[in-house]
């Protein structure tokens, strides 16, 4: 049981690490990817090199699996921003991205052992210690969202040109955005193969960039603490669901689709979870409720 | 000096001229305006200047520089900033968060201290929203500091993206039909609001000022360019320009063929 229990920890630790770096990206900069799993193939890659042949420590190959994914983010990020490529042009030239990466690893053989990927890779991603770097990766999310940085890229966001003419280097926040993702992304891809100890180039699939994409949206464009939220049920749900066993991704699906349906601005909408908000919303039932008694009573 | 000098420019799309061979020019602290029936040309004009649309022919020079060479974000460095025709605020933003990014389109901070919080960052959004908070209490917008941009009642939406603009201190302050859909009473708050950012500003900032109603132009401008068709119609002051039977022409000849 208590495996269990913290299997799952790690998997919503894991997959909520990735979505911080996407809410930079989706939420607040307006870029829609369906490719981030790429980005952590790289990370997960980099950082088992790293741990592997060099002999780093967890933190740092993790780090170090960040900076690579980064890197790669700033060599795709450079000619796609610079040509103001956006909406669905992006998304699926990301999508490509992410099949470019894992082909490419596939073909590699040195180090890397082609599709047959690596495998005894030390487990370092205790439940607790992904947890705090999770916990974390929110905290500095959320700070960095709230900083102009998070501001300028909202601003782009929401209406583009005029952001350009007040100022704003668009192509050069973007890429910045694009390259926080990407951050995120790899250290998750690194948590991800010290959990599972081996990973191939198919372990990272257009599913798993789906379902990041699908915690922003869920979460809330402009939100950090709804994707958070979103992320860690989307990562249990199919373990919630597997009492139906087969029929778990058909309801998986159907979730989605309801939730896009009466809540398509997403959990959260463009707002933060917070103890005060929590009251506020309560506050504003009761006196709802006590209108309602008031016009019954006279 | 003139502050901006614009020669001979001609702007194309495709096989068509929508500005063809104009000039203009403005001296600083000086406010123009500009009129001219629909597709004159006028808001291409202002794209010209602030870089969103390439030059045919021509030249546009700021500040002693030719703007040929700067990219939009960096011509608004200059000190050009301007309003648009169809409203264009950070609509999910507030006001205050609106006015902050005119203030510093560039974090004024490295990206460490944003993830980290840590007390430098914290200083400068202080500073920057005090900031805001000044430019939003000289145009009598402070009470809406904390509402969503989107949600404000048009009229103050104008006024908030002129805020914004005038926010990144300019020299030059573009305004594109600033009292579009607004009633009368609010055009005349309007003209006032105008004035008043013109007569106090740092910068000795000059305006020139789009509008289709000619009672706003009259009112604030001595000096009229007239634009039909992408062309110079005429210049001079309001009483010339209204009397010009080729202003009178062109704008009858816009309302028969609108008919
Ligand atoms: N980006 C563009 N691509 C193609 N044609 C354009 C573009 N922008 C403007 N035009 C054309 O150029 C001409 C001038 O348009 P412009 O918007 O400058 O007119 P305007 O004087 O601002 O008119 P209005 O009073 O209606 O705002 C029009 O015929 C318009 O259709
Ligand atoms: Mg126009």
């Amino acid at each position: 049981m208590y495996q269990y229990l913290s299997g799952i920890l790690t998997i919503i630790a894991i997959n909520v690490t990735a979505v911080c770096g996407l809410t930079v990206l989706t939420g607040f900069t307006g870029l829609f990817s369906m490719g981030h799993a790429g980005f952590m193939s790289l990370g997960a890659y980099a950082s088992v090199i790293a741990m592997l042949y060099w002999h780093f420590p967890f933190i740092p190959a993790m780090i170090f699996g960040g900076l690579a994914a980064a890197l790669v983010g700033l060599i795709v990020g450079y000619p796609t921003m610079k040509g103001k490529m956006r909406g669905d042009t992006f998304a699926i030239a990301m999508l490509g991205f992410s099949e470019t990466v894992r082909l490419g690893l596939s073909n590699i053989y040195p180090y890397i052992n082609g599709a047959l990927g690596i495998s005894d890779i030390p487990r370092y991603s205790e439940a607790w210690v992904v947890t705090l770097i999770a916990a974390f990766c929110v905290y500095i999310t959320y700070r960095y969202t709230r900083s102009k940085h998070g501001r300028i890229a909202l601003s782009i966001r929401d209406e583009e040109t005029a952001a350009e003419l007040i100022g704003v280097n668009i192509t050069w926040e973007k890429i910045k955005s694009f390259m926080i993702s990407a951050f995120f992304c790899g250290m998750a891809g690194c948590m991800y193969a010290c959990y599972y100890t081996f990973i191939t180039p198919n372990t990272f699939s257009t599913t798993t960039s789906n379902n990041l994409l699908a915690a922003v949206v869920f979460g809330g464009m402009g939100s950090v603490t709804g994707p958070t939220i979103a992320a860690a049920i989307l990562a249990m749900l199919p373990e919630m669901l597997r009492f139906v066993q087969k029929w778990r991704l058909v309801l998986y699906g159907a979730v989605m689709i309801l939730v896009m349906l009466f809540r398509p601005e997403g959990l959260m909408g463009g707002r933060e979870f917070s103890i005060k908000g929590i009251a506020r919303w309560f506050r504003k039932i009761f006196s709802k409720l006590n209108r309602r008694a008031g016009e019954v009573s006279k | 000096m003139s502050l901006l000098e614009v020669k001979n420019l001609t702007i194309q799309f495709g096989g068509l001229k929508a500005i063809s061979d104009v000039d203009l020019e403005i001296n600083p602290g000086e406010m123009i305006g500009l009129i001219g029936p629909n597709g004159a040309g006028k808001t291409t004009l202002f794209n010209a200047i602030t870089g969103v649309v390439d030059i045919a022919q021509g030249s546009i020079t700021f500040d002693g520089k030719n703007l040929s060479k700067y990219k939009p974000n960096q011509i608004a460095h200059l000190g050009i900033s301007r309003t648009f025709q169809n409203i264009r605020l950070f609509s999910k933003m507030t006001a205050e968060e609106n006015v902050s990014i005119g203030i510093s389109s560039v974090a004024d901070y490295d990206i460490i201290s944003a993830f980290l919080g840590l007390p430098n960052a914290r200083k400068k959004d202080r500073e920057t929203r005090e900031k805001a908070r000044e430019y939003l209490a000289q145009v009598n917008l402070l009470e809406y500091k904390d509402a969503i941009a989107g949600s404000l009642p048009y009229g103050i939406q104008r006024k908030l993206e002129i805020a914004r603009a005038i926010a990144t201190r300019p020299k030059l302050l573009l305004l594109d039909e600033p009292a579009a859909g607004m009633n009368n009473e609010e055009t005349m708050e309007l003209i006032e609001f105008i004035r008043n950012i013109h007569r106090h500003n740092e910068t000795n900032m000059a305006i020139i000022l789009i509008e289709h109603h000619l009672e706003v132009v009259m009112n604030l401008c001595s000096d009229i360019t007239v634009l039909n068709l992408g062309s110079v119609l005429t210049r001079g002051n309001p009483e010339e320009v209204q009397n010009n039977p080729a202003v009178i022409k062109a704008y009858i000849g816009e309302r028969r063929s609108r008919a």
